[in-house]
């Protein structure tokens, strides 16, 4: 196939619609919510192995009408919509439709992870010293609310990172082994549980594989961040697509020097492509969760998510 | 340490002979340093004069303790703060004296310290020269807790992040003050501050003219005309202290503060913010609070953006201080100034912000995340201290270990800790603190010190340091100074070369706006809690009446009549003093005794299943706690003492007269709630719960004798008029045997008696006329009921008795306390709704 046909091929066009809906036992005064649902634009320089994407279109509609709707950026540069409402209310549904542009990721090249440079190299620059130049990305080295530092992570690492080996081999690795060592089961864990615990069971969702991978990484002192996102998946052979079968998803990202960021899906097995849409970016799920809200009162409320992606 | 003789004058010469005893070569002495006494407490003594000997020093030491423990001056220790008492604050006679040379040295240094940290607050969140000229590691940033990402890019208001800030002083042998702490986020102490200046200037009046010592009122003026003037409406602004509440250690302070510089003192479900807007929750609605000075820590203050399960804080106040409506004293976000870690960095970083070293240097240190370092502070682990900062997890929190006081092998341990995470430590040169004479048994001995001196922003970008401050000592010979481990505190005085400053806090001459916007909202939560005191202030009437009717009717043993012993089981059923699992099984006097004893030494309502006189008096004083601010001295601690009356069981022998002292209790609390608190909106609250509780108790009373199967009898009736206090003047105006007639007329239509249904009714409707806002259908839901029906009366009553008299006595006396309990719901919602629920946090994926 001649190359500008590839390129032309790799070069998407999405929509997602994200609808969450609440319903209250009892009726609710008075809620406000932060929504992190809206996509940030992500450009070349992220690095190679990381999707570009435009945003040609965004809406969020809330109903019932908010009171008040604002949008601002975080420290991260992701796009944060809050908003309350001041009135009784039964319930709340949100539709977050988005439109993008996604310019696929290089493809995954175990010649060209040969040639990255060593690991140890990449994880000195990042460490303090007087007189080194300050690098940003070394604020993923550190530990966050939900991805402690371990010894069991730390080993973890150790396994794939020997040496001198070249930092995309060795990251590529781990992201391998971890799939093939935790078993993916959906409702396995919850939004709160702990990256030990998925250690222990070996067990868990996207968001837990990307924390494990995220924190082995940090281990042997790389930077390495979380992404939220979506992901555009295939209907079983000779089925419809269903509406709402797809799901937020989060994966990991990890930054090689030179050569920016990688992005590694641990659940799926493989660097992120065109079906990949990039929401935000955060140090773990804690900093981007796609909808976080405060009720008052309300008692037991039922919460459900659908996804769309096409 | 040699005794001082107790008869001769305690002289400057015998002060300094008995500080002079070995063993502290290596240590200042504040009194006298090198062993000859310094002039200004040689000047201190002088002044004392005669006075100045061990009888008169221990009559000092005693008054003091005395007026803290009268003023009701209290340090909680976490620990226990739920379960113990809160414990008096400390205070020690002599007061650290500082010179004017030596204070003008430190103020330059404080303010310069202050300005620095100031400007580093700004740079972090903005352009970050820290991290990008390499003068402070990334770790120190973006590894600590303290550091708030959803601040990034805000810009306070002429840059002032730093609006009120604390530094702890320690001094070394050669008489050198070194800069130990930052406290930054909501540093404490400046209401003990206060307190410790009144109390001490008191116990030495002569010394404290004659030495020309500062005032301190204006810092306090000072700092709060700073804020407004920064405020988004400048002079007009509403200013509110936000505590965590009464369990906080310092809770003391945050109400003496709240109530000197008179400004609100509010809880995180007081508050509520919409549109970026912080409010007040109060009982004529929300009011705007454009100030908000907090004591609770940075990372609890919004569960929306920080901690998820913070109940101290309030939901969207980050996006509020970010648009700019509210003013958050100090900002959020310092909480990384105060890693121990940072002060090896401050030379650098001093340097490069300031162009010229610090004046107030800190204790040296060295930060262990830096290889060279931590090799070199490896090899002398033992004469350092160690200190860890804050940290991303709650297990891993702040440390300070003596490496002189660890075994080699705890040495080792640690510094195989220390290996593995190197970046969260830093050790510091050992500071031997200078020490100070306290009066303990008779005679002096030392203590060593540390000075927390305070600086607030003068809102241009400079900031004024306060002339004095907390100083705290050791509670052991020597060692760590922290109130937390039984340390104590004394006075600081500054003294003046020029004549001393003589403002108080009062303000310019108020005008007539002025005086309405200084009265003080009654907040939902305020409003509840009074409503709440008033009901059980008269449960505990009630029940302490019944315990003392029923135990001496029981006690005298003429109890013959079994059903006067069903009556009182009866009532007491009702008022929840006891607990009857099988009403069908027979209840003698005795089992009623001891049943009545159980329940009344049950503090928890958990082991009898019932909530007598012990657990009302603790619910009492539990939420009379939760509005301290509003209640006196005298009105607290007598709440206080009856609390505890019973913590130690009562028994058949003692209950008698531990009855009769809450009583006395109870009706010291009485006079405190009707004659000496402000008749504002809060009190009213206070008093409809009084009356409310009233009228139910009273007419379950009543339905219970009337329901009882001679309810016409002498004996009955007895107890009847007993139970409403008014035996006194039945006997007056009836002179008469009891009956049903007369007692119907005192209990029910009598408009003069306080506990007849007529009075309690009147003064229900009085109340409820008065309530703020829109109460008409609260009072036309009373007024439909509170006189009783056409044709119930006197004579309706009189002999012979008609049982359809009593039926529609019956039907009137329900349909009373049906709307007595609606009306406790209705208030509730009308007024204390917005402090009703709780938030929760709720999270999808």
């Amino acid at each position: 196939m001649p190359a500008e046909l590839e390129v032309q091929a790799s070069e998407q066009l999405r929509k997602v619609e994200h609808v969450t809906s609440y319903k209250y036992a009892h009726a609710v005064e008075n809620t406000y919510h932060v929504a992190v649902m809206e996509p940030r634009p992500m450009g070349p320089e992220q690095g190679r192995w990381v999707n570009e994407q435009k945003i040609s279109q965004f809406s969020l509609e809330v109903s019932p009408t908010p009171s008040h709707l604002r949008t601002r950026e975080d420290s991260f540069g992701n796009l944060i919509n809050e908003f309350e409402l001041r009135k009784m209310h039964q319930g709340l549904e949100v539709k977050a439709v988005s439109q993008l542009k996604i310019r696929s990721a290089a493809k995954e090249d175990a010649t060209l992870f040969a040639r990255t440079t060593p690991w140890e190299g990449v994880a000195q620059s990042v460490t303090y010293q007087k007189n080194r130049p300050f690098k940003k990305e070394s604020e993923f080295t550190f530990p966050s609310a939900r991805i402690s530092k371990s010894e069991a992570l730390h080993s973890l690492a150790l396994l794939e990172f020997w040496p001198h080996r070249p930092v995309a081999q060795a990251a590529f690795a781990l992201m391998q082994r971890i799939h093939k060592d935790f078993t993916y089961q959906s409702g396995s864990t919850g939004v709160d549980t702990s990256i030990e615990e998925v250690l222990k069971t070996r067990k868990g969702v996207c968001q837990d594989f990307a924390h494990i991978l995220i924190g082995a990484l940090r281990g042997v002192g790389l930077p390495a961040r979380y992404v939220s996102g979506y992901m555009l998946t295939e209907p079983p052979p000779g089925k419809p697509k269903l509406i709402g079968a797809d799901a937020s998803h989060a994966w990991c990202s990890v930054w090689l020097g030179e050569e920016g960021w990688m992005d590694l899906d641990p659940t799926n097995n493989k660097i992120p492509d065109a079906r990949y849409v990039t929401v935000a970016i955060g140090r773990d799920y804690e900093d981007v969760p796609p909808l976080k809200g405060l009720l008052h009162g309300g008692g037991q409320h039922r919460l459900s998510v659908a996804v769309t992606v096409s | 340490m040699s005794v001082v003789p107790t008869n001769p004058p305690l002289d400057a010469y015998a002060l300094v002979a008995s500080l002079s005893a070995g063993g502290y070569e290596d240590i200042y002495d504040e009194v006298s340093p090198n062993g000859r006494l310094k002039p200004v407490y040689n000047g201190f003594m002088s002044a004392l004069g005669e006075r100045a000997s061990a009888q008169e020093m221990e009559a000092r030491q005693q008054a003091l303790s005395k007026t803290i423990l009268n003023n009701g001056i209290t340090y909680n220790v976490y620990a226990d703060a739920k379960s113990g008492p809160s414990r008096p604050w400390s205070l020690d006679l002599l007061p650290l004296i500082i010179t004017p040379e030596e204070w003008q040295k430190i103020s330059v240094g404080v303010e310069e310290r202050a300005r620095l940290l100031n400007l580093m607050m700004a740079d972090i969140y903005g352009d970050q020269r820290l991290l990008k000229e390499g003068l402070v590691p990334p770790a120190l940033i973006y590894g600590d807790a303290g550091y708030l990402r959803p601040m990034k890019g805000h810009k306070p208001p002429r840059d002032i992040w730093l609006h009120l800030l604390a530094l702890d002083l320690g001094r070394s042998a050669d008489g050198r003050w070194w800069v130990v702490n930052h406290r930054t986020q909501a540093p404490s102490g400046l209401g003990y501050v206060l307190e410790n200046r009144l109390t001490v200037s008191r116990s030495f009046p002569e010394a404290f003219r004659s030495l020309k010592v500062q005032h301190i009122a204006t810092f306090y003026k000072q700092w709060m005309e700073s804020v407004r003037q920064l405020s988004e409406v400048g002079e007009g602004a509403r200013i509110a202290l936000l505590t965590p509440g009464p369990y906080n250690e310092t809770y003391f302070e945050h109400v003496y503060l709240a109530r000197y510089l008179g400004i609100s003192l509010v809880e995180s479900q007081d508050l509520q913010v919409r549109d970026q807007r912080l409010y007040i929750k109060t009982v004529h609605g929300t009011e705007r609070v454009h100030v908000l000075l907090r004591r609770v820590d940075d990372t609890w203050l919004d569960p929306l953006e920080l901690r998820a399960d913070s109940q101290l804080g309030v939901a969207g106040l980050l996006q509020a201080i970010r648009s700019g409506h509210v003013l958050v004293v100090n900002l959020p976000g310092s909480g990384w100034l105060e890693s121990p870690s940072l002060h090896g960095f401050m030379p650098g970083i001093s340097r490069s912000f300031l162009g010229k070293p610090l004046e107030l240097p800190s204790v040296p240190s060295w930060w262990c995340g830096e290889p060279p370092c931590w090799a070199a502070v490896s090899k002398r682990m033992n004469e350092l201290v160690i200190k860890r900062g804050n940290t991303l997890r709650a297990k891993e929190g702040p440390i300070s270990l003596m490496g002189e006081s660890l075994s080699p092998n705890e040495l080792h341990q640690w510094a195989a800790k220390i290996a593995r995470n190197p970046d969260q430590y830093t050790a510091q040169e050992t500071l031997p603190l200078s020490t100070l004479p306290v009066w303990r048994g008779g005679q002096f001995e030392r203590r060593s010190l540390m000075w927390r001196v305070y600086a607030c922003s003068d809102g241009q970008g400079g900031y004024r340091v306060l002339p004095g401050g907390l100083t705290r000592i050791s509670g052991e010979r020597t060692g760590m100074v922290s109130m937390q481990r039984g340390g104590s505190s004394v006075d600081t005085w500054v003294i003046s070369g020029a004549p001393v400053d003589q403002t108080s806090l009062l303000r310019d001459r108020l005008k007539a706006e002025d005086v309405r916007a200084l009265r003080r909202p009654v907040s939902s939560r305020a409003a509840e809690n009074l409503f709440w005191l008033g009901r059980y202030s008269e449960r505990a009437d009630y029940a302490v009446l019944m315990l003392h009717c029923c135990l001496q009717r029981l006690q005298a043993q003429t109890l013959s009549d079994p059903e006067l012993l069903e009556l009182m089981v009866s009532i007491a059923g009702r008022y929840g003093l006891f607990y009857r699992p099988n009403p069908e099984f027979p209840i003698t006097a005795e089992i009623f005794e001891t049943a009545l004893l159980n329940a009344l030494n049950d503090l928890t309502g958990q082991k009898t299943g019932c909530y007598s006189l012990g657990y009302n008096l603790k619910q009492l004083s539990r939420i009379a706690a939760q509005i301290r601010d509003r209640l006196s001295n005298e009105h607290w601690r007598t709440i206080n003492e009856s609390a505890g009356l019973f913590d130690a069981g009562s028994t058949r022998g003692t209950v008698t007269e531990k009855l009769a002292r809450a009583q006395l209790l109870l009706n010291a609390i009485n006079g405190e709630q009707s004659d000496r608190m402000t008749r504002d909106d809060g009190w009213r609250f206070m008093t409809l719960g009084r009356q409310l509780e009233r009228l139910l108790l009273q007419v379950d009373t009543l339905l219970c004798l009337l329901d009882s199967p001679h309810p016409f009898e002498e004996r009955p009736l007895e107890l009847i008029i007993a139970l409403a206090d008014s035996v006194i003047t039945y006997r007056a105006r009836y002179q008469h045997r009891f009956e049903w007639l007369p007692t119907t007329d005192l209990l029910i239509f009598d408009d003069d008696n306080p506990r007849s249904l007529a009075r309690i009714n009147y003064k229900i409707a009085m109340t409820l006329k008065k309530l703020p806002g829109a109460s008409e259908s609260l009072m036309q839901l009373f007024n439909d009921i509170r006189h009783p029906p056409s044709g119930l009366g006197l004579h309706s009553l009189q002999s012979p008795i008609s049982k359809e008299a009593i039926e529609v006595l019956v039907a009137w006396l329900k349909d009373l306390k049906n709307v007595a309990k609606e009306l406790s719901v209705r208030v509730g919602t009308q007024y204390f709704r917005l402090s009703e629920t709780r938030e929760v946090v709720t999270r999808a994926r």
